[in-house]
């Protein structure tokens, strides 16, 4: 099951709109796939809008944490925009809640990224 | 599917239809519940439990369409119970038996129908399960044994119903009115109880369909919405482990899933693949920092979680659920 991964960019950071299905189950490698092209473009700070994700699963849930922890390491960042309660609740069960920043205002979350955080 | 024309003696099949006294009843939610199952699966805007009568069929359960009943003359079910196995008109339009039937030729306008004759016990056809769209269609091979496993259970709460009312009767003749009372008092509660038994294709598109259908049942037995998610999402992670691990993501391989939820606001979950099971206790805790990023290993561990009870059985091949509806 294909879904499009749109994406644009705010500065140096990518925002990448989410579609709903491809957060469960093993189409999440799409969206893996789709952040090691953006790290071999020099794209490290990457915002996930998932506004139409209705579904977060292990799997989804398995791709975030892995990229977000490759993507700091290279001194980029990987931030949430719109997660919804439940996604919340999957992340929080993870433990990852406390880590992976989350945002309800895309402004906001752009800001974020110029803050120095990712230093 | 083949199909063949049965002959029946019209006589003993309204007399069989008699005997499970369900006419013209009130609806039941076991029935609306496995109507609005078959909707979900198959994918179309109505489904239908029928009856099929002298010179009417009457509506069991009829999610996605008001009336009740409808006279026989233009009854798609009355064909369909003639047949053995699933009966399917894939365009009424294009069908010279049907595309002058008022519902297709004006009103509603159907087009698709699949009917599976529900049997008495005797043998007697006596309605069906149907599914009905607007526009043409088919069904795949997995909605189809649904649609049968489906059908299974319809029989099966049709059985349950005619047992309990023969119970009844029996109960009443041997005991005094106080105690029988109190007696089917005491088995009401199994009345309601809904079991699905499922088998299913090793595929993705598998895992929604029955996390979705399980779902849909428990929001209308009023089961909380967080109880209703955590369900929900470990009935995923329990399918998706199956597909993933238990049948290789092989497709032409099958998954065993059993739903019991009942009266007593208990859901009881099973998954069994073919696999070669697994070593649960061996899996890594993902909340130790060692494992916290890694990008697998939280399925078992979030079905852990949200369920109150999970044994891992036969070496890891099943896993059995258990969770219990949160007091208001």
């Amino acid at each position: 099951m294909a879904s499009t991964i749109t994406e644009r960019s705010i500065g140096d950071v990518t925002v990448l709109d989410v579609p709903a299905q491809v957060m469960f189950y093993e189409a999440a490698a799409q969206l893996r796939t789709r952040i090691n092209e953006l790290v071999v473009e020099g794209r490290l700070k990457l915002l996930l809008d998932m506004r139409q994700v209705t579904y977060l699963d292990s799997f989804g849930v398995g791709v975030i944490a892995s990229k977000y922890v490759s993507l700091r390491k290279k001194g980029g960042d990987l931030k949430l925009l719109h997660p919804s309660a439940r996604s919340r609740h999957v992340l929080s069960i993870a433990r990852l809640i406390q880590i992976i920043e989350c945002f309800d205002e895309e402004d906001a979350a752009i800001r974020s990224f110029q803050s120095g955080a990712t230093a | 599917m083949n199909m063949t024309t049965v002959t029946r003696d019209e006589t003993a099949r309204l007399a069989a239809l008699r005997r499970y006294r369900i006419l013209d009843t009130e609806p039941e939610r076991a029935f609306d519940d496995l109507a609005l199952l078959a909707s979900h699966i198959c994918e179309t805007p109505i489904a239908l439990i029928t009856l099929v009568d002298a010179d009417r069929q009457w509506f069991k359960a009829h999610p996605g369409i008001a009336v009740t009943q409808t006279s026989r003359a233009v009854s798609f079910c009355s064909h369909a119970i003639e047949q053995s196995g699933l009966f399917i008109i894939p365009d009424a339009s294009e069908d010279v038996r049907f595309r002058d039937n008022p519902f297709v030729a004006s009103g509603p306008r159907f087009r698709f129908y699949a009917g599976a004759p529900l049997l008495a016990r005797e043998g007697e056809a006596l309605g069906t399960l149907c599914v009905i769209d607007r526009v043409p269609r088919m069904l795949s091979e997995t909605q189809r044994e649904a649609l049968d496993a489906l059908r299974r259970q319809v029989e099966g709460q049709l059985e349950l119903r005619r047992n309990l009312h023969e119970l009844k009767i029996a109960l009443a003749a041997r005991d005094q009115a106080e105690a029988d009372v109190a007696t089917l008092s005491s088995l009401m509660p199994y009345c309601s109880t809904c079991q699905l038994d499922m088998t299913i294709p090793a595929e993705p598109s598998s895992i929604p369909r029955i996390a979705e259908g399980v779902t849909a049942v428990l929001r209308r037995k009023g089961w909380p919405e967080d109880d209703v998610i955590a369900v929900e999402l470990s009935v995923q992670e329990a399918i998706a482990n199956a597909i993933r691990h238990g049948c290789r993501n092989d497709p032409t391989q099958h998954i065993q899933c059993c739903v019991i939820i009942d009266a007593s606001g208990e859901v009881v979950i099973v998954v069994r693949d073919p696999g070669t099971g697994f070593d649960a206790t061996a899996v890594p805790n993902p909340l130790q920092s060692e494992n916290l990023f890694k990008s697998s290993g939280r399925g078992v561990f979030l079905i852990n979680t949200l369920m109150d009870r999970v044994e891992y059985l036969d070496g890891g091949r099943e896993v059995q659920m258990r969770k219990r509806k949160t007091d208001a």
